[in-house]
């Protein structure tokens, strides 16, 4: 891993379009602001993770777990 | 054309069936191509099977099916990425997760929904930047809330 050590308000770039600025350090927290284009997704990792592992957890899903009859919700009952 | 998969077996689909994700599920970049498949006829449920993948398949469902107040706002760049034009059909789903013999377990996804361009026959998984929703909402309970805000505001 490449370590930089920066000030507030400075940046690196990441290759050449990509921009992670410093905005404020707080104690603990750090405020980063990202310039990149907008066919790069910027997300938090826990974030990303989160979601990873739902869809590796979805995927386990079965048909035969899947109830036969709809659940009944307000679609059906304001129907009535 | 021949498509094998371990839940539905070998299913015939058309090439025009096969919807693009250009950037895969969230990490899961490899899984790029998808069909959807219908659980049963009146179902509310579908699944995105994997063209790549034969034992990768998401259930789906109608996100308002169940949770009636459900905002999802998609960034300019999603909507570009997306290639929504004025004519696009857009259609959203959130996936299920079911566990194992747990049916009343079932949770969806509200954080990442599934957004297909139907016109174009590409998709996304969406990451909503919006704290109201996360990975786990138990849909049952889902149901519950927004039927009892129906019923007391009617």
């Amino acid at each position: 891993m490449l370590v930089l050590t920066r000030k507030v308000n400075q940046s690196i770039m990441i290759g050449d379009d990509i921009e992670v600025i410093v905005l404020e350090v707080r104690g603990e927290q750090v405020r980063l602001g990202i310039k990149a284009p907008r066919s790069i997704a910027v997300h938090r990792r826990e974030i990303y993770e989160a979601i990873q592992q739902e869809n590796l957890r979805a995927a386990e899903t079965q048909p035969q777990d899947v109830p036969e009859t709809p659940p009944q919700g307000s679609t059906t009952r304001s129907a009535s | 054309m021949e498509l094998h998969t371990t839940r539905f077996g070998t299913i015939n689909i058309e090439a025009g069936d096969i919807i693009t994700f250009p950037d895969g599920l969230v990490g899961l970049s490899q899984l790029k191509r998808f069909v959807l498949i219908n659980h049963q006829e009146g179902s509310p449920f579908r699944w995105l099977q994997s063209v790549e993948e034969p034992g990768f398949a998401l259930l789906l469902i109608d996100p308002w099916f169940f949770c009636a107040d459900y905002e999802v706002v998609l960034s300019d760049a999603e909507v570009e990425r997306l290639r929504v034009s004025d004519d696009s059909v857009l259609v959203v789903y959130t996936t299920v997760t079911i566990p194992p013999g747990k049916p009343h377990a079932m949770t969806a996804n509200l954080m990442a929904p599934i957004v297909i361009n139907a016109t174009e026959r590409c998709g996304r998984q969406v990451i909503l930047e919006d704290e109201r929703y996360h990975t786990r909402h138990p849909i049952l309970q889902e149901m519950w809330r927004t039927t009892e805000r129906a019923e007391s505001a009617g």
